[in-house]
């Protein structure tokens, strides 16, 4: 099934790969099973009539963090069949299992600063999480950090997500910065020193705390390909809020 | 200029035989489930930093206004320094503590007098509703004083609040203060949602601030959901369709949410009124997955929409798909709280039991698959 995701690369061609930037590329299957990136998963779902692939991260026991158009599309409205497959990686996978409830961070005007599919604007406010009726990982969840001030001081964060327009979408890729994420507008984040492809989109964003342990700090939600660049939904206080209130 | 995209991959090309083929979601992983160790439980979260300011103002001279003036001058105080360009965010939290500083009759009397003499001077911030539907940001220093004005009245079971609110709203100055002042009304009077429903009908209609719609505006969409009143579905609608992309994303949430707050009205109503939405039929489906099955009204409300023969299979699927995990839209609103608590025991049974019911009397049976998808979905 997921093979047929690949006829997108021919669309998008393979401009991504012609610049100077670091590219997605599989984590291996050890890696991918070694927290925290274990706890990240590919998220399918319907929108319309059509089926889609996204990431998303298990960020509390029953809640995966993902982007908001994962969730949401203005002409077919909310997503279905929302099913989460964590940790898979070349057809093997740890857990599998349906959303119950969706949520979209952002409001009336939050929402409404959306001029298209391009638009910074609507990025800034690109998350969404959704909530399981059982434990995801036996009660375990990524680390998470609402920090945006450690993504402006240097490269080194890392980039996770299924990629399905140059890969399969069935391998974890991670993509790492070589330089610091400049602030866009609001929450949202964007960094020219790498690419990213579809499928990633709702993927975590990780920094290490400086002792070795990684923190989701952000979520992929965006990408150029002219110039090469990845965009970042960060976790700020209006995210932990987020995740605090509504997530379980 | 960079062209940016959205990083979802689409899996299966558009138009499948309906949502009867979905043999994809049994995606063709190894059917081993390879179970690792789990790591060790993560330590709970790091405390969060506060995320940097928003204003994208230029930096501003920062003064604050002595606390041992009257209130009144240190108004006067701030207004004259926002005029000169001080630093907004200071000079209005600093005015904040003053109010809550003294007898809330006295606040409340200094910021009656500022707002008498008509005079203002522009923050340069956003518009922004945070918790409780408190301001983060106001635009000026009228539309602050009258966020803290709500607020203290509210607190104090004074009647300034609502009493400026009606005369606000008798003349259309600026949507930033009708929506302040829509806010402070609901918080005064909760007999005012007809009142409130009307001057909602007013701005929607009111032409220049539909054309620049700002975020006063927008977030005046709130009182939608707070009135409860399904009449604003069709206006919602047209606006879905003919409205500035602002609008239709303001729409879309605001329908969304009237759907959560009055299910059965807005079921009844769209049934009543079949076109409306018939260009949007998988976001019209949505607002039927907001149904409580405990309630017999609502589920037969479902019902007779699945009954009816101008919508299709498809739209009718999407409900089905949809009530296995209803959507909601999460933000800080004017008056309304953000999203219903998940299901209870008792709503999840009805759901339970009426999908059981349909599948076992075969009472859609064209909409068989989808069902027997959503059992399954429940009970994983």
């Amino acid at each position: 099934m997921k093979k047929t995701a690949a006829f997108l690369s021919a669309i998008f061609c393979a401009s991504a790969f012609a610049f100077a930037a670091s590219n997605p590329a599989p984590t291996g299957q050890s890696l991918a099973r070694t927290f925290p990136y274990s706890m990240i998963g590919q998220v399918e779902f319907y929108s319309g009539r059509s089926a889609y692939v996204g990431s998303g991260t298990v960020i509390k026991t029953h809640s995966v963090l993902t982007a908001g158009h994962v969730m949401w599309d203005p002409d077919y409205g909310w997503s279905t069949h929302m099913l989460f497959t964590r940790s898979l990686y070349s057809g093997s996978y740890i857990s599998s299992q349906y959303a119950r409830r969706k949520y979209i961070l952002g409001g009336y005007s939050t929402n409404a600063n959306y001029y298209g599919p391009d638009s910074v604007l609507a990025f800034a406010n690109d998350m969404g999480a959704m909530v399981f009726r059982n434990t995801i990982a036996d009660g375990a969840y990524a680390g998470w950090w609402a920090n945006p001030t450690l993504l402006t001081s240097g490269g080194g964060s890392k980039l996770l997500g299924y990629g399905a327009e140059f890969h399969t979408g069935d391998e974890l890729l991670s993509v790492t910065t070589l330089d610091a994420f400049t602030r866009t507008r609001g929450g949202f984040y964007e960094n020219d020193s790498i690419s990213v492809e579809g499928g990633m989109s709702g993927g975590p964003v990780l920094e290490d705390d400086g002792s070795g342990n990684l923190y989701v700090v952000g979520v992929v939600v965006a990408g150029s390909d002219h110039p090469v660049s990845g965009g970042i939904r960060v976790l700020d206080t209006k995210a932990a809020r987020f995740i605090g209130s509504y997530l379980r | 200029m960079k062209r940016k995209r959205l990083l979802v991959a689409l899996t299966i090309a558009a138009f499948l035989a309906g949502f009867a083929a979905t043999v994809w979601l049994r995606p063709a992983v190894s059917p081993e489930k390879q179970r690792v160790n789990t790591s060790p439980l993560p330590q709970s979260s790091a405390p969060f930093s506060n995320a940097p300011a928003t204003s994208q103002n230029q930096p501003r001279a920062k003064t604050t206004p002595a606390k041992s003036l009257p209130l009144s001058a240190q108004i006067d105080a701030i207004l004259a320094a926002l005029q000169t360009g001080a630093d907004p965010r200071e000079q209005l939290d600093a005015l904040k503590a003053a109010l809550r500083d003294v007898d809330p009759k006295q606040a409340i009397a200094a910021i009656l007098n500022f707002l008498a003499s008509g005079r203002d001077a522009s923050t340069g911030l956003a518009f922004q509703v945070g918790e409780g539907g408190a301001l983060d940001g106001a635009p000026t220093l009228r539309v602050f004083l009258m966020d803290q004005l709500g607020q203290l009245a509210r607190d104090s079971g004074d009647a300034a609040g609502g009493n400026i609110a009606r005369q606000v709203l008798q003349t259309k100055n600026s949507a930033d203060e009708w929506a302040i002042s829509l806010r402070n009304l609901a918080w005064s009077d909760p007999n005012a949602r007809p009142f409130l429903a009307g001057k909602m009908r007013e701005m929607l209609t009111y032409q220049p601030w539909l054309q620049k719609p700002d975020s006063g505006f927008l977030e005046a969409f709130d009182v939608i959901a707070y009135t409860q009143d399904p009449g604003f579905t069709e206006p919602l609608a047209d606006m879905l369709r003919t409205g500035n992309p602002p609008l239709q994303r303001a729409a879309a949430v605001a329908l969304d949410r009237l759907a959560e707050t009055a299910p059965l009205a807005v079921m009844n109503y769209l049934n009543n009124n079949p076109g409306v939405l018939a260009d949007k039929p998988f976001v019209r489906a949505d607002y039927f997955a907001k149904a409580d099955f405990s309630d017999s009204s609502q589920r037969k409300a479902v019902e007779a929409y699945l009954d009816r023969g101008d919508v299709s299979v498809p739209e009718k699927s999407k409900l089905i798909s949809e009530l296995a995990s209803p959507g909601s839209f999460v933000s800080d609103g004017l008056l309304t709280s953000s999203a219903p608590p998940e299901p209870t025991e008792k709503q999840n049974s009805a759901l339970l039991d009426t999908v059981q019911h349909w599948i076992d009397s075969q009472k859609y049976p064209h909409l068989q698959t989808p069902l027997l998808e959503l059992q399954q979905e429940l009970a994983h």
